[in-house]
């Protein structure tokens, strides 16, 4: 079955641009919440639309895990403190 | 009603809306009116079990307590534990029980018919009721005061974030807490939250997800091969910590919220390097009720080393057969019996030649292979386990060891594509550092991966929060587009 976030660039850059905002974020180790709501809003975007567009589950929940685990490694390697 | 529904969320928000509405002096009739519905969503009729064996443990307690002849508290003891049990043991092992007999039997050329009940095994059986037996038997040696409100100790025994699969806890820990005004604390709900959201975590993305895979093996033999069999049961491995530590983590949540403190079940039970060391970590309220009522009343490792391994066999075996009327959970049983008895063995021998060597037993690398060699060895009991019978198991076993297919046949028999692979490997990758984040406790540091650094941006845990939930939403739909929906495995138990 052909994937439709990796067969559609526009999906792949949008994805690819919440990421790099995620990365900048977590790098950055900033104490706004600006890059991420930023970085949440356009994967939200992106994931609603790409459901529509008919992505199945396992791609985006594939999709999501990876922001979890890397705003879970970036939760850690900060301390987790307020 | 199961933890994993929508109908158990708006449940619990309703209890937990009334309980903290509510002065402390009427919670315990909440909490009860609550742990009584729950219990009954999934069987209204067996209530009466639930109550019977509350009404008979009370009163043995409070009999015990009111006199001092040993050979009336003795009676009383005795009287709880045989009906308490005996509950258990017919509704969960008659069937069982009937059916092993006419089988032997039948060896001699009886030709007796199979006879059997089908009696429905009701919801946590094998938990309230080892609960019910730790209060008789505690306050009996007199380390716990028997409780004379009836309320109070039938809310211990049906407390319903424990009550259908654990953590199996103490009179002295839970009814405390039970009884106790608890004042509302952000801390408390947040972390409640956290150790919630892991709970559905392990259940939805981990066990529900690998389980897909799993029954696609075990439900086509035919088609399997020895790789598929081996991959099969490692994703078993992952997948019955997934379900069963999820269960555990959403109770604790969940009892968090209200202000109590449910025991640790579960503690990272995969980093173990031995099986001593495994059953310190897994279940680990049933390891130690097994522990103190069961091994050290045989006597435990006191009289001798043969006893000891006598005492180990036995506990296992019962320890086997908790888990279900099934001689595949005794075979369990007695290969991680075994293994125990092994390592108690050559623990001695092990240590003096690493001493004459000049090696360290605790070095990392030597800790890893161990960790390795722990985890195959885990693969023959675990296909035992997940086996629904001794046909299965040895279809199973054969498969392995005799039918050596294609790489390409093993995924086909998996049911694995190419999306799987990524997916599987970053739910796995979840659950490990999502535990860090589960125990983050608010006041102290998790232990930092990478060192304790400077603050952290609040919108960073909250992403986490965000992010988890989604995916717990993703994960949760998909499985139930596909009624891949489970329910807890350790439900049957």
């Amino acid at each position: 079955m052909q994937s439709v976030i990796a067969g559609s660039p526009l999906f792949l850059l949008l994805y690819g641009a919440a990421l790099l905002l995620l990365i900048f974020d977590l790098v950055k180790r900033s104490s706004g919440y600006g890059f991420p709501i930023l970085s949440a809003v356009l994967f939200t975007g992106t994931t609603i639309w790409a459901m529509i567009s008919g992505a199945g589950y396992e791609e985006v929940g594939m999709m999501v895990l990876i922001f979890l685990v890397l705003n879970v490694f970036g939760f850690l390697r900060s301390g987790g403190k307020r | 009603m199961n933890f994993n529904s929508l109908q158990f969320l708006l449940f619990l928000a309703i209890v937990l809306l009334l309980y903290w509405l509510l002065p402390h002096k009427f919670r315990w009739a909440l909490l009860l009116v609550a742990s009584y519905y729950f219990y009954m969503s999934w069987n209204p009729q067996l209530v009466f079990l639930i109550l019977g064996t509350t009404a008979v443990s009370y009163g043995a307690g409070i009999a015990i307590s009111r006199t001092q002849k040993k050979g009336w508290r003795r009676f009383w003891l005795v009287t709880a534990l045989v009906v308490c049990l005996g509950v258990l043991v017919f509704f969960k092992y008659f069937d069982f029980l009937v059916g092993s007999v006419i089988s032997f039997l039948n060896l001699f050329a009886l030709h007796l018919d199979s006879f059997a009940l089908n009696l429905i095994l009701p919801v946590g059986i094998s938990f309230y009721t080892f609960q019910t037996l730790s209060y008789v038997i505690d306050v009996y040696k007199g380390k716990f005061e028997a409780e004379y409100h009836f309320g109070y100790y039938a809310l211990f025994v049906s407390y319903f974030p424990q009550l259908v699969a654990g953590p199996i806890e103490r009179p002295g820990d839970l009814l405390p807490q039970l009884k106790e005004e608890h004042t509302f604390s952000g801390e408390d709900m947040a972390k409640g939250l956290r150790v919630m959201l892991y709970g559905f975590f392990l259940k939805c993305v981990v066990a529900d997800y690998l389980g897909i895979y799993v029954n696609h093996v075990f439900g086509d033999l035919a088609a399997a091969n020895s790789l598929s069999v081996l991959l099969a049961a490692l994703l078993f491995v992952v997948q019955m910590f997934g379900d069963f530590a999820g269960y555990s983590y959403i109770a604790t949540g969940v009892a968090r919220m209200m202000g109590v403190h449910l025991t640790e079940n579960f503690d990272r039970p995969y980093l173990s390097a031995s099986y001593t060391e495994f059953f310190r970590r897994w279940h680990i309220t049933l390891t130690r009720w097994f522990t103190d009522y069961v091994y050290i009343p045989l006597g435990g490792n006191r009289k001798g080393k043969a006893r000891r391994i006598l005492n180990t066999l036995i506990v296992f075996f019962l320890c086997g057969l908790w888990h279900g009327a099934n001689w595949t959970y005794v075979l369990w049983g007695l290969y991680v019996a075994l293994f125990i008895n092994l390592e108690h063995l050559i623990k001695k021998p092990a240590l003096a030649f690493c001493e004459r060597h000049g090696l360290d037993p605790k070095n990392r690398l030597f800790l890893l292979f161990r960790r390795v060699v722990m985890w195959l060895t885990l693969i023959l009991p675990s296909l035992t386990f997940r086996s629904q019978s001794l046909g299965q198991m040895g279809e199973v076993f054969t498969v392995l060891f005799t039918r050596f297919g294609s790489f390409e046949a093993a995924m086909s028999s998996l049911g694995i594509t190419a999306l799987s692979v990524p997916v599987i490997a970053l739910a796995i990758a979840g659950m490990c550092l999502m535990w860090y984040f589960a125990a983050y406790d608010g006041e102290k540091d998790p232990p930092a991966l990478l060192g304790a650094e400077e603050h952290t941006a609040y919108a960073q845990r909250i992403s986490v929060y965000f992010y988890a939930i989604l995916a717990v939403a993703v994960f949760w739909l998909f499985l139930l587009a596909g009624s891949d929906l489970s329910a807890f495995l350790y439900f049957q138990f």
